[in-house]
């Protein structure tokens, strides 16, 4: 990539010692207080020290010191996620790289060149710390307990540094204190709160841990209702009280707690149980085992001191990162160029040329890290196998489960609200849509009942829909029961007015409530945490005799969709391209009347043509030639006549409120920098014509 | 009573609502800024015994405003008023020594009992 | 159990919403139009990166709006108790707009004028009388002689799941 010798060459190399020095340095330094304090800033900072050292040292042609910082970041990666304990050994290993490195960085600029010697040995060493557990690594791709959070006794599983500290506060007289601190419930920033409790502790005892942890990317708020503080302390409340009785806070509660037991000093060994990541006989918390099995700490997916994320997706991050390193050295040379007088039309190709593959790099890191908050949605689905099966037993309906769209992808915080109101639903499904088998015989359905749960993406929403082939909504029921709680009109109301009475409290029609379904959580409850919780949709889909449908719209929440910008009577509107099959035109002749509507042949059949006047209940301008687009929604495909085609654009789109789009046209809506409003279309209503 | 307080808040709504109530419960309103930089110059002149900053501000923001006032006294009494959606901005104050936050729209029971732990303290 | 509220002159009537509800005031300007929108949703305004709805509270409540008050002195016009004035009225300067977040959902309410906030001791609530109003209006109460009308945000924001339909109007 860069040339072997000239000037350019000199300054580079200049450019890369002045940096590699300064770097060598600031990581010897950087272990050394880790060995003081465990910190997680700190953490991150060494690991990103060693990788810049790793991809510079590469860069320049080093491949030694490039391999050393190499396996130095490997198992600083496995140290930060958990898999290796940062002991005593470990860390002389990782101070010996960063002296070696220093003493390597100061050869290369006396000498021009690295010296192999006494490398190979550490390299070795410490690939075989990152060896030995490297299998493990790979095994905490997917949803995983951290190992953080232990039911035995209630204590966290502390690290090394942590058990260290404890230590020292012993010796100095003091004891172990869990004190748990309740939020105000209607305080809405939980967080802040905690972390001003927090800051308040920090400053008179020492915090050894807090969780969920106050560091790192904010859970989501509730998980900080209760915040519980690992702190030692000499005797005495009084301070502990005056530092977290702040203002907003319901309750606190102080324990003074035996230290945990040690473990020997680089004994623990991490066993790898099918999905989970547990800690071995490692004699943590008095003494007793914390290996327990799969099913105890798999039992509490959710319960996270820190997120896991797929490594895969952590290195397509990184390879990002040093995507950007080359580009930073390429522009640096370039602008060496500009003061040498290098040719001005050279410089400005190779400056486009590279603000071309930023530009792409930054939406690819943007994504990328989008899609670290991303998790798929088989984490909640994984539960419906065995909750089908139960039911099904347990109601004696033999009932057969389909499950699609689990790669789905969807954001943390999402997942822990969506899984009561899903479950809910099934419920409901097998409880009152599913008819037993010999009424199904009757009726000439299969004795075994299906229920569908399916989740896909639609521009800037996740879909799931639960559909099963059961009884359908018995409207007139409904109509009934609506009579008979006195709601005015009842007899009048259409049949999708009374599909959305479903969602009121008080409206189930089986009068005997029973175990199953009804209890607590009722569809009004499902409406409420969809709709108000997260600010998504719930409809009711439903063919009498044929079965019942359940489709949840969620809003990503903030989502960059690229898309086509197109104009319509003087509005301004997106559509996902991922929605997006082709631009059109269209003729008048070619559009034909058929009875649904008007339709117009594309790739061999007949769509149905929809405007954007059309679906907004104005007059579609009449025209000889129409521009359009070619819209599919699953597997319904639509042209849609606008007046113009812009150009490609990619919208950050937020919610729309429903005062503002009533009928569910769009799926958000962004505001241009000249302030401009573009509201982005929800291609679903192509298969609003079903049911 | 009769803690002396100063508002600063560039909506003039906020100041006449935070004004009534403090007025209300016997407290001293010895000034308003509209800005962090009249935040910071009013603080200098009435010495006042707490601050209520608003976070967003033209000209100068709370964060740096309180920056600056705890530089003329370490031991200011600042609270933090924020609109949702600002959480991180609240966290970098609290790391900067503000000793509570109020979130808006806020009931008058949190701004007084704000107020009041903040006057029992130091 | 004392409450504050701010008050606002809608027409002749006095209203008002919690304190707490209330995010800012603004003035008119800025409102965007929406292709598709309830109708009585004049259009939607940019506040600190939301899109926020407004809502013309006159045609919200309905017609008679003008009911309550026996202060005629505003900046709507015609100004006679029971005298409807409709459209065109927002023109004077005293007009704002009522940035209000209720369950979640942020919402503007275009008002003729924003005046003082009163204290409202709960048992002096009593419930609405016109017919026209129950909608939309939790309570009223008197004071100095006003009648003061307090508003439910959350029926005025429902829309389109309502049973009643598309309300007055």
């Amino acid at each position: 990539m860069f040339g072997t010798n000239g000037p350019d060459d000199a300054r580079l190399k200049r450019a890369f010692l002045e940096e590699g020095e300064e770097l060598v340095q600031k990581l010897g330094e950087s272990l050394t207080a880790l060995e003081q304090r465990s910190d997680k800033d700190l953490m991150n900072e060494i690991f990103r020290l060693t990788h810049s050292l790793k991809s510079e040292s590469a860069l320049m042609g080093y491949a030694s010191l490039s391999r050393l910082a190499h396996t130095m970041e490997d198992v600083l990666g496995m140290v930060r996620s958990g898999t290796l304990v940062l002991g005593k050994e470990v860390l002389d290993l990782l101070m010996a790289g960063a002296d070696r490195s220093a003493v390597m960085m100061s050869e290369i600029s006396r000498e021009g060149r690295e010296s192999e010697a006494g490398t190979s040995d550490l390299v070795n060493d410490l690939s075989a710390l990152a060896g030995a557990n490297g299998g493990a690594r790979k095994a905490s791709v997917g949803p995983v307990a951290a190992p953080a959070s232990d039911a035995l006794n209630g204590y966290p599983m502390f690290d090394e540094m942590e058990l260290r500290r404890m230590d020292e506060a012993r010796d100095r007289g003091e004891s172990l204190v869990r004190l748990s601190v309740t939020v105000v419930a209607d305080e809405p920033m939980k967080y802040a709160r905690a972390f001003l409790v927090f800051s308040n502790l920090e400053q008179v005892v020492n915090v050894i841990r807090v969780v969920p942890p106050l560091d790192g990317e904010p859970l989501e708020e509730f998980r900080y209702g209760k915040t519980v503080f690992y702190l030692t302390a000499p005797p005495g409340d009084d301070v502990i009280k005056g530092a977290s009785c702040v203002d907003q806070i319901a309750s606190v509660e102080i324990e003074r707690i035996d230290f945990p037991g040690r473990p020997d000093a680089g004994t623990v060994t991490w066993a790898v149980g099918g999905d989970s990541l547990h800690a071995g006989d490692s004699g943590i918390a008095r003494g007793e085992s914390a290996a327990g099995n799969d099913s105890s700490v798999s039992n509490r997916p959710l319960e996270k001191a820190s997120i896991r994320v797929d490594t895969r997706k952590l290195d397509e991050l990184w390879s990002f990162v040093a995507e950007l390193v080359l580009h930073k050295a390429h522009i640096s040379r370039l602008s060496d160029g500009v003061a040498r007088g290098m040719d001005v039309s050279v410089i400005r190709e190779e400056l486009v040329e590279s603000f071309d593959s930023l530009e792409k790099l930054s939406s690819g890191m943007q994504q990328a890290m989008r899609d670290t908050r991303m998790i798929p949605i088989s984490i909640i689905f994984n539960k419906f196998p065995r909750l089908v099966r139960d039911l099904s037993r347990k109601l004696e309906k033999p009932v057969e489960l389909a499950l699609s769209g689990e790669d789905t992808e969807i954001d943390r915080s999402i997942i822990e609200s969506l899984s009561d109101p899903l479950t809910h639903i099934i419920r409901n499904a097998l409880d009152h849509g599913i008819e037993f088998p010999e009424e199904r015989v009757r009726l000439g359905k299969p004795e075994k009942g299906r229920i569908t749960v399916s989740a896909w993406r639609q521009g800037g929403t996740i879909v799931i829909e639960l559909a099963d082939d059961g009884r359908g909504l018995d409207t007139e029921s409904i109509r009934n029961k609506a009579v008979s709680l006195g709601i005015p009109d009842a007899s009048s109301l259409s049949e999708t007015q009374l599909r959305e009475l479903v969602f009121l409290p008080g409206f189930s029609t089986r009068e005997v409530v029973t175990d199953v379904s009804g209890r607590g959580v009722g569809m009004d409850v499902v409406a409420t945490r969809i709709r108000n919780d997260l600010r998504g949709d719930v409809e009711l889909a439903s063919e009498p005799g044929k079965g019942t449908r359940v489709i949840l719209r969620l809003p990503l929440t903030i989502t960059i969709v690229n898309s086509l910008l197109v104009a319509d009577h003087t509005h301004l509107y997106a559509i996902p391209l991922d929605d997006l099959d082709s631009t059109a035109k269209l003729t008048a002749a070619e559009m034909s009347l058929e009875e649904g509507g008007e339709t117009a042949p594309w790739m061999g059949e007949q769509i149905p043509v929809h405007s954007m006047a059309g679906l907004l209940g104005l007059e579609r301008t009449p025209r000889e030639e129409y521009f359009a687009v070619v819209l599919h929604h699953g597997t319904s495909r639509g042209f849609l006549i606008v007046d113009e085609l812009i150009e490609e654009r990619e919208i950050v789109i937020k919610p729309v409120d429903d005062l503002v789009n009533p009928s569910r046209l769009f799926s958000g809506v962004s505001v241009l920098d000249d302030g401009r409003l573009v509201f982005m279309l929800d291609t679903s209503f192509l298969r609003r014509d079903y049911f | 009573m009769g803690a002396t307080i100063l508002i600063a808040d560039d909506l003039s709504f906020m100041r006449m609502i935070q004004r009534e109530i403090l007025t209300e419960r016997g407290y001293t309103v010895v000034g308003e800024a509209t800005d962090g930089i009249d935040a910071v110059n009013k603080y200098q002149s009435l010495s006042p015994d707490l601050v209520l900053l608003d976070i967003t501000m033209p000209n100068m923001n709370g964060l740096e405003a309180m920056r600056k006032i705890f530089a003329i006294n370490p031991k200011a009494r600042v609270i933090m008023c924020s609109a949702l959606g600002q959480q991180s901005l609240i966290v970098e104050a609290i790391r900067a020594g503000v000793k509570d936050f109020i979130v808006k729209p806020f009931k008058p029971e949190r701004i007084l009992s704000a107020i009041a732990k903040a006057m029992q303290s130091s | 159990m004392t409450r504050r509220y701010v008050s606002f002159l809608l027409g002749a009537g006095r209203y008002c919403v919690p304190v707490d509800e209330v995010l800012q005031i603004v003035r008119p300007e800025g409102i965007m139009e929406v292709p598709q929108a309830a109708p009585f949703v004049t259009g939607v305004i940019n506040i600190r990166g939301d899109v926020v709805p407004v809502v013309d509270l006159k045609r919200r409540l309905g017609t008679d709006a003008t009911q309550g008050g026996n202060e005629p002195q505003d900046a709507s016009g015609d100004g006679q108790p029971g005298v409807q004035s409709r459209g065109g009225s927002r023109a004077g300067s005293r007009a704002r707009v009522v940035i209000v977040r209720s369950s979640n959902r942020l919402c503007g309410l275009e008002v003729d004028d924003v005046r003082e906030i009163v204290a409202i001791e709960e048992s002096s609530e009593e419930a609405p009388v016109s017919e026209a109003h129950t909608q939309f209006v939790r309570g009223v109460t008197h004071r100095d002689g006003n009648l003061f009308l307090i508003l439910d945000l959350q029926r005025i924001l429902s829309a389109g799941r309502d049973l009643a339909a598309a309300g007055p109007s």
